[in-house]
């Protein structure tokens, strides 16, 4: 009887809908085909991007070889590590001060300024960052890598804020109390229970803020001086000379790190405790 | 009731009250409440939801400051310390057992706060795992053990700081029937074992009344009735307290002449009727001309005659209970009886629904409520 209940419900389902198969195939096919195709050209023998001559690591060694990207690669790593760690504390501190904390007048404003990152267009941060560190680097006469990591970091909290703010939501206030009630002065409590239940949420942000980081392309052109170039920002610089299935090698060692850092994410938000 | 001294007295709220919200919307949870909760007592808040029985323990464990009033333990002012300056200890509703320790780690944490020694630590975990028979399950994690294992890990670790006062919420509510009657008797010995002053929160009045040593039947923010189970059974004060607890029938009579004396008893008339009950008259209630009256069903009896009878009534339904019979009678005036009878085995009794039936009442069941 009850399975009876259940496969008429099955027929309502939007699975059986018209045409929903055919728009969800047309949909994943022209997510994953692209990069099917990038990745499987990465490993192409020959020096044309399209046409196929033999299977090789040839290009995956040449990049390897390659001075610019050898430093594109350390710069843009560099950058999203400490960008990544930089954003993570200030979410975490912007998470609790919105989740642990009475409901103050202007909450909701101070959400919507924590997110701004994610609703300003981008290029308009570009913009105003390339005028606002002309002005600083005019006084300081100081051209390093902290214009980008401080960009960076900017950029990320919002990233690393949501899956931090999202685990403090879900955790009710019963296991701080219970601590408080064991005799734990607020500081233990939250070292010893609030911060250890937070981890999970703060390492998911951060690995969030990593991805973010690395892939960036536009505020980093914007931002960076001479000779400041991230593996985004080489590849784009090489679409302008000649392309060789170089550029598909990098692609994929990209692909594959956000692949592993996202899967560590995932991994992250689905821990209970 | 007996005076009491202060040095045997633990927790003393003296007209504490807790108001949420302002004005318009002002809710009073607790409204001038006040009680003495002795040392080594079973004391039991009783009442339904938000009748602020929760509210006054949380104030009790320091998660809330009153309104006003002030709460003593041992005679210390304590009404605006912190919980973690209290030696009170909570066993939650929802346990809040830490879920990144083990059982073992959760019980010992209240006394890493405290800073005891190590191997006294470690003495006195052992101790509280015999004590709730978990001691197999000490480096399990807290969510790898069942429900009812979570709710001894709860007590354990609320007990191993040795707290002058447990307060226990509702901590039974989660568990189903035969597992809570189990941890009734537990939770008795327990406290029999410790010799802690227990606050127990609950709605379940047959909970209260097995358990308790003194109950305090609470309702809209206000104690009602404070005494022994049997005394809140036997002479409820309140029809709210008469309702609550147990089954009542609730009679109105007019009274028809009272006589003069200590203990003045009134002839009361059931309304309506020309039957004639007596009943022992409280002395709040001697101008009002009717009353409502309170009588337990199973300290009624029916008899196929009416002769001898206090009152008369229609036998309208018969509900089988098991252990017992409710007969439901409707009464000359209208009201509603319930006659509770055990059963017994080749009982002769056995009216069918229209009878006309007796009902037999000794003067001592017959109450007459405060109301």
């Amino acid at each position: 009887m009850l399975n009876r209940i259940f496969q008429k419900k099955n027929e309502f389902s939007i699975t059986h809908q018209f045409g929903f198969a055919t728009i969800a195939l047309i949909c994943f096919f022209t997510l994953y085909a692209p990069i099917t195709i990038l990745v499987f050209y990465s490993f192409n023998a020959g020096n044309n991007l399209m046409l196929w001559e033999g299977f090789s690591f040839h290009w995956y060694v040449e990049a390897s070889k390659n001075e610019l990207v050898q430093e594109a690669a350390i710069r843009s790593v560099v950058i999203a590590v400490c960008a990544s760690l930089i954003s993570t504390l200030v979410a975490t501190m912007a998470a609790l001060g919105t989740t642990r904390t009475r409901s103050f007048r202007g909450q909701k404003f101070i959400f919507i300024m924590i997110n701004q990152p994610l609703m300003v267009p981008e290029i308009v941060t570009a913009v105003a960052l390339l005028i606002f560190f002309a002005i600083i680097k005019t006084f300081t006469n100081y051209y390093g890598l902290g214009y980008l990591i401080v960009a960076h970091a900017a950029f990320c909290v919002p990233f690393a804020y949501l899956p931090i703010k999202a685990r403090l939501d879900g955790m009710d206030l019963s296991m701080e109390i219970a601590a408080s009630d064991l005799y734990a002065p607020p500081l233990v409590v939250f070292r010893r229970i609030t911060l250890p239940l937070l981890f999970p949420g703060i390492m998911a942000g951060a690995m969030l803020a990593f991805v973010i980081s690395l892939d960036d392309v536009i505020i980093t052109e914007f931002v960076k001086t001479a000779g400041q170039d991230t593996l985004p920002t080489y590849m784009l610089g090489q679409l302008r000379r000649v392309i060789t299935p170089e550029i598909n090698a990098i692609s994929t060692v990209l692909l594959a790190v956000s692949l592993v850092v996202v899967t560590v994410f995932f991994l992250f938000t689905r821990k209970r405790y | 009731m007996t005076k009491t001294s202060n040095a045997e007295i633990a927790i003393h709220v003296n007209g504490v009250g807790k108001y949420f919200g302002a004005e318009p919307n002002l809710v009073k949870a607790l409204d001038d409440v006040s009680i003495d909760i002795r040392r080594n007592e079973f004391f039991t808040l009783l009442g339904p939801s938000g009748c602020g029985k929760t509210t006054l323990l949380r104030l009790i464990a320091g998660f809330e400051s009153p309104t006003f009033g002030q709460i003593l333990l041992d005679n210390k002012d304590i009404t605006h310390l912190p919980p973690y300056h209290r030696s009170v200890n909570t066993v939650f509703q929802s346990y809040a057992l830490f879920p990144h320790l083990t059982v073992a780690e959760n019980i010992s944490f209240g006394l890493e706060m405290l800073k005891k020694p190590k191997h006294e630590i470690a003495q006195t975990v052992d101790e509280m795992l015999a004590l709730v028979h978990m001691e197999e399950l000490k480096d399990r994690r807290t969510n790898q053990i069942s429900g009812g294992q979570q709710q001894r890990v709860a007590l354990a670790r609320a007990l191993a700081p040795k707290p002058d006062v447990l307060l226990l919420d509702e901590p039974l509510s989660a568990l189903d029937y035969k597992l809570r009657r189990g941890m009734q008797i537990e939770l008795k010995r327990l406290q029999l074992e410790t010799g802690i002053t227990f606050i127990f929160v609950t709605h379940d009045q047959e909970e209260a009344l097995t358990m308790s040593d003194r109950i305090a039947v609470m309702s809209d923010g206000h104690i009602l009735q404070v005494g022994t189970p049997d005394n809140i059974y036997y002479n409820p004060q309140e029809r709210f307290v008469a309702d609550f607890i147990g089954e009542s029938n609730f009679i109105t009579a007019d009274i028809v002449s009272v006589s003069k004396g200590k203990q003045a008893k009134a002839s009361l008339r059931l309304s309506g009727s020309r039957q004639t009950l007596k009943a022992v008259l409280p002395a709040n209630k001697t101008k009002d001309k009717s009353a409502t009256v309170f009588i337990r069903p199973e300290h009624a009896r029916l008899q196929t005659s009416s002769r001898g009878a206090t009152m008369t009534g229609t036998l309208t339904n018969i509900l089988f209970f098991g252990t017992d019979t409710n007969f439901h009678l409707s009464l000359e005036n209208g009201d509603s009886f319930v006659v509770r009878a055990q059963n017994e085995i080749g009982r002769a009794f056995n009216p069918s629904i229209g009878d006309t039936l007796g009902i037999v009442i000794d003067e001592q069941a017959i109450q007459i409520l405060k109301d």
